[in-house]
């Protein structure tokens, strides 16, 4: 059940700042004792946890870990099965999803998608969308993306795609943003500029920033804090990336579960890379 | 074909008896081409044709049951010719079983089947065959309506109950109205329903609002027009419009003027050339896409060949 006191996502008209809002540490969200599932029934074990304002957060483990039950629980989409969550009064929530989960044949320019990001329980329905052009174009500049504001998401490159999506989530002005695979199918170059906006994200607006990925180094090499998931070993396991590495259950999970196949993708991945890049150079 | 067929002066010269046909067509065309963008976009193209049907069954239904609950009664009503045969029981106006048949039939979007280990789609499926089944087998029940039942079936309507129009009317100005403000909110939780409902938006009333309207709309406009037209309507435009441009508020108005034309002209070119009202009008909306498609093939051509020419003009030279 949820806990007394738990506020409501609050969508009020956010107020553009460069500085950050909230003090680094800030507790923003709290799981004790949490258990994610379905229709009552656990399918991980209870796991306790507090995301502070700045901090970054790798929500790791392999497909159908459980991650996306987690998320969802977290954003209070859906209930605990047991424990309790809370968020910080007056929270604001963002989520990024995957670039898959959006369909293509929509045909919404990346303007109209920045503005979505402005859309929320006190604007539902963007009724006066000029008045609100200068932050969903200042969102788009900070992503890089100022110039492409016409083009369609659906003919955008993956890594412009995904800053894209960076950008509403600019936009909303979120205290705490989820990101679903951000980095996936991105090159090194796309890669890196999506962890440069999350690292902007945090440094600049002091929000935290909850990654899912199955890229388990990948988190792990990113994020200050993690928490790893695998339902068919029953481990639901949050700490410091650091002692993460160094953590027995870790170990176990990740050299016999989880990691081999990651690194195996990754070093694919990294080889592909390398192929492309020696192929544009030779003449 | 009649011996002097019709001619556009014919038309014009007795406006007054088609007009109220040629007003419902357009009307029902702009209002189903602009909630057909949702329709189309969210890939619930058969899901309107599902729920026509099954306000074509609707229909039939308020025709049989009368004759089943007071049979020698509803027989006096045959017997006293068109005029005499009144429906006497508000209960059994077919545009309120429309409605409800329709209203049913929308309850498959909001349910979720998976539980019973079935997709939305086959649902939809089963609402479709089980409609269209239901109303050929109840028409067969009551020949002498049978061609009240054979117009909202195949859309024959060359004219349209009064009655019929001011509930179109109607639909048109409250379900366009909530539309026209909502229609960012309805895109943005059929684009990204996770999203939108993370900031907040009140995503199942929305989602509520776009699948009641379109039972609403797809329910009057069959008992008007038919359901053949009916479903054209929410599909035909809608595709046209996103064939001709990516920009999503001009689709929506390309949409509802295309689905407008679409109503007045298939009305008028039906008249002229003696054909099936529904029939010219679902023609008249495909031939508009197929136009579009056409000109948006030309294009791609030829953009692929300036591509092609400013990728390598030195290579077009030498080939001359």
């Amino acid at each position: 059940m949820v806990a007394a006191g738990l506020s409501t996502v609050s969508s009020s008209p956010p107020t553009s700042t460069a500085a950050p809002r909230l003090p680094a540490g800030e507790r923003l969200l709290h799981a004790d004792a949490l258990t994610v599932g379905y229709d009552g029934i656990p399918i991980l074990p209870p796991l306790t946890l507090t995301v502070g304002a700045g901090e970054l957060w790798a929500v790791i483990g392999p497909n159908g870990a459980g991650k996306s039950t987690f998320v969802r629980t977290a954003l209070g989409l859906s209930h605990p099965v047991g424990g309790t969550i809370e968020r910080r009064p007056g929270l604001r929530l963002a989520y990024v999803p995957q670039q898959s989960a959006l369909d293509a044949i929509f045909p919404v320019s990346v303007l109209d998608f920045a503005l979505m990001g402005l859309q929320g329980t006190d604007n539902v329905t963007l009724a006066n969308p000029r008045a609100y052009l200068g932050r969903a174009r200042a969102a788009l500049a900070e992503a890089g993306v100022g110039t492409l504001e016409r083009r369609q998401l659906r003919d955008l490159s993956g890594g412009q795609r995904q800053r894209v999506l960076m950008a509403r989530a600019l936009a909303t002005d979120a205290d705490l943003v989820f990101l679903d695979e951000p980095t996936a199918a991105l090159d090194a170059s796309s890669e890196q500029e999506v962890l440069d906006l999350i690292q902007r994200l945090r440094e600049r607006r002091g929000a935290a920033v909850v990654m899912v990925t199955h890229l388990v180094e990948d988190g792990l090499e990113r994020a200050d804090h993690a928490l790893l998931l695998d339902r068919d070993h029953r481990v639901a396991f949050a700490a410091t990336a650091a002692a993460m590495r160094s953590a027995p259950d870790f170990e176990n999970i990740y050299a016999r579960f989880v990691g081999r196949r990651a690194q195996e993708q990754k070093q694919e991945q990294k080889q592909k890379a390398r192929d492309i890049q020696d192929k544009q150079e030779t003449p | 074909m009649s011996d002097t067929a019709a001619t556009w002066h014919d038309l014009f010269a007795n406006i007054g008896i088609f007009r109220d046909a040629i007003l419902a067509g357009g009307l029902a065309g702009a209002l189903l081409g602009f909630l057909g963008v949702h329709v189309v976009l969210r890939r619930m193209v058969f899901a309107s044709s599902a729920i026509a049907q099954a306000a074509a069954l609707g229909v039939a239904l308020s025709f049989w049951v009368p004759a089943v609950i007071d049979p020698l009664g509803h027989a006096a009503g045959h017997a006293a010719g068109p005029g005499g045969h009144v429906i006497t029981s508000p209960l059994f106006q077919p545009v309120l079983w429309a409605i409800a048949a329709s209203l049913l039939a929308t309850l498959v979007f909001i349910a979720n089947p998976v539980r019973l280990h079935l997709t939305r789609e086959s649902m939809l499926g089963f609402v479709f065959l089980a409609s269209g089944a239901g109303a050929v087998i109840i028409g067969d029940r009551i020949t002498q309506d049978a061609h009240d039942l054979a117009t909202i079936l195949f859309g024959s309507a060359v004219v349209v109950q009064t009655s019929d129009l001011y509930w179109v009317g109607a639909a048109t100005v409250l379900l366009l109205g909530g539309h026209l403000v909502l229609w960012r909110a309805l895109l943005f939780v059929g684009y990204d329903p996770l999203g939108a409902e993370v900031q907040g938006m009140p995503v199942r009333a929305l989602n509520g609002f776009l699948f009641v309207s379109v039972g609403l709309a797809v329910a009057l406009c069959t008992r008007a027009l038919g359901a053949l037209p009916v479903f054209a309507f929410s599909v035909l435009p809608a595709m046209t419009a996103l064939a001709l441009t990516s920009r999503i508020g001009l689709c929506f108005v390309l949409a509802t003027v295309f689905g407008a034309f679409s109503g007045v002209a298939g009305y008028a070119v039906s008249f002229r050339a003696e054909l099936p009202v529904g029939a010219t009008e679902t023609a008249m909306a495909a031939a508009l896409l197929a136009a579009a498609l056409a000109w948006r093939y030309v294009g791609a051509e030829r953009d692929r060949r300036r591509a092609r020419q400013s990728v390598s003009p030195g290579a077009s030279k030498a080939q001359r």
